[in-house]
């Protein structure tokens, strides 16, 4: 009985997709996510498939990333790592480990105590499973917040940044793409050395959804000017301009769903304005005799 | 003839009322004489008594500073170290369960909360680090006396207490949570202690889990009074 009482509060929060309600109630959900997973592992599926969802309701439907304080987005509460650390090392059960790279975004990567050694295990889970969209969303999503963290970064197998050239995308309101947009990120990115893996990594992060940190912008413009120049990068040079396009139109006239303040609109149309400015700067030199 | 005379209250739920203090008052006695074969049976007794008053008469709990008296004589505090005094572990333990009883079943503004919280901050610093098999009983009161968020953190990671201890100490957070929802949110220690159990492995026994899962329930805002309409006190869930 208790339980069609919680199943049927947890529908109606999904139903209602009220993010902010997900937000106050994480630490229920996250203790009933810890019993659900225990189900699954029992062959009772319903549980989590309850769960599951609401960690991919837009917790703050209207405003972005940026306008908001990080902690609260963090859906999943901290204290489960002991559970997610069993999981990853010590579950041999495929579905298992799908249930946990689904809701790896929602863990709190930057604040756990010691986090390092679930990167690995995390990606070999993210290997062992079938692809799907939402896997390929939740394992890119959590990589970039893996990646803005400079004590986590180092840790993150080579192979994994692969994921960024599958067909993916990301959420609307997204930790992934607003840590992601960090410089230093984007310097690892262009580290790799990898200019598909590069412009994926641009396409997904560019978004009028929220305001890349000013390093990152920074960071961007270098590589625009030195990895896509040359004649041979014609085609990449195309599909971010297109890009840059889309993400400019959506900002004008200012989008009325999102709640972005004067400052930060205007400051996201100059900067995506100038990387536009710099693409075509470097086709216009590429294409010069 | 005390003894006979209390054992032949606890059959006559109506009599204990008048008869709490004095009945207090004698518990506390009992905790200097806690070793001896005939003071144990007299304090066996009158445990029943309060547990039968505490199911009767849960909102009024007139004798609540009592019980926190009878623990504060059990303890030891040493800087912020707080421990039981030797031999006095099981009369500490029944008064411990006993005022958590009482602090679970009113709200954190109430009177009688206050009252106690103002004898307890004068004895138990509020940095304290509990000792002995009654610990987690201790840190249950400490984080409903306490008012700060910093004392709410405490964990439950070395936690295994016994399965009868089990089952009335998390009932009691039932209560806990019940009440202190009702005047705001669940406390984070208490989601703490469900989360702990929820995914331990193997999996605690089910009335545990049960209790962990109304917890839960309460904190979503489920009405968890549909289920059993008389008292939360009563085992209530069921697991499918």
């Amino acid at each position: 009985m208790i339980l069609d009482l919680i199943v049927q509060e947890l529908k109606a929060m999904l139903k209602a997709a009220d993010g902010s309600s997900i937000r106050l109630k994480r630490k229920a959900i996250t203790t009933f996510f810890s019993y659900a997973v225990r189900q699954e592992r029992d062959g009772q599926r319903k549980l989590i498939d309850t769960v599951l969802p609401l960690f991919r309701v837009e917790v703050v439907r209207g405003h972005t990333v940026s306008t908001l304080p990080l902690l609260g987005l963090t859906i999943m509460w901290h204290r489960i790592e002991p559970l997610i650390d069993t999981v990853l090392n010590k579950e041999n059960s495929i579905s298992l480990k799908q249930v946990i790279i689904l809701a790896s975004p929602n863990l709190p990567w930057g604040r756990f105590i010691n986090p390092r050694h679930l990167i690995q295990p995390w990606a070999a889970a993210a290997e062992a499973i079938s692809y799907t969209a939402d896997i390929g969303q939740s394992v890119v999503d959590t990589l970039l917040q893996i990646a803005a963290n400079p004590s986590l970064q180092p840790h993150i197998p080579a192979d994994m940044w692969s994921w960024l050239n599958r067909p993916s995308s990301l959420p609307s309101v997204c930790l992934g793409r607003f840590r992601g947009s960090d410089g230093k990120v984007v310097q690892v990115v262009r580290e790799l050395r990898d200019i598909e893996t590069i412009k994926s990594y641009l396409l997904l992060i560019w978004s009028e959804r929220d305001e890349p940190w000013p390093s990152g912008f920074y960071e961007m413009r270098a590589s625009l000017r030195e990895d896509f120049s040359g004649s041979g990068m014609g085609n990449h040079r195309q599909d971010l301009l297109r890009r840059l396009d889309d993400v400019l139109e959506q900002l004008d006239p200012e989008p009325e769903h999102l709640h972005f303040d004067a400052d930060t609109f205007q400051r996201m149309k100059k900067e995506y304005g100038q990387l536009r400015e710099v693409l075509l700067d470097v086709d216009r030199k590429a294409r010069l005799p | 003839m005390i003894i006979l005379q209390l054992e032949q209250l606890g059959g006559d739920s109506t009599a204990i009322e008048p008869k709490c203090k004095p009945i207090a008052t004698l518990f506390l006695w009992l905790t200097r004489l806690e070793t001896a074969d005939e003071s144990w049976r007299l304090h066996n007794t009158c445990r029943q008594l309060f547990e039968l008053r505490d199911r009767i008469h849960l909102a009024s709990p007139g004798p609540a500073v009592y019980y926190l008296v009878v623990l504060l004589s059990c303890t030891n505090v040493n800087g912020d170290r707080v421990t039981t005094r030797p031999g006095q572990e099981r009369v500490a333990g029944v008064a411990s369960m006993c005022l958590l009883r009482v602090l679970s079943g009113v709200g954190p503004e109430s009177n009688v909360a206050e009252d106690i919280r103002q004898r307890y901050i004068e004895d138990i610093p509020y940095e304290a680090k509990f000792e002995g098999p009654f610990r987690h009983i201790q840190i249950a009161i400490h984080a409903l006396l306490i008012r700060s968020q910093e004392r709410q953190s405490f964990g439950w990671m070395d936690h295994e207490p016994c399965t009868q201890d089990h089952a009335s100490f998390a009932n009691t957070l039932i209560q806990a949570a019940y009440n202190r929802r009702k005047h705001g949110r669940v406390p984070r220690w208490i989601l703490r202690f469900t989360l702990h159990f929820l995914s331990r492995d193997p999996p605690p026994p089910t009335s545990l889990v049960a209790d962990c899962l109304t917890i839960v329930a309460i904190d979503l805002d489920c009405d968890v009074t549909r289920v059993e309409p008389s008292t939360l006190d009563e085992r209530c869930v069921c697991i499918r």
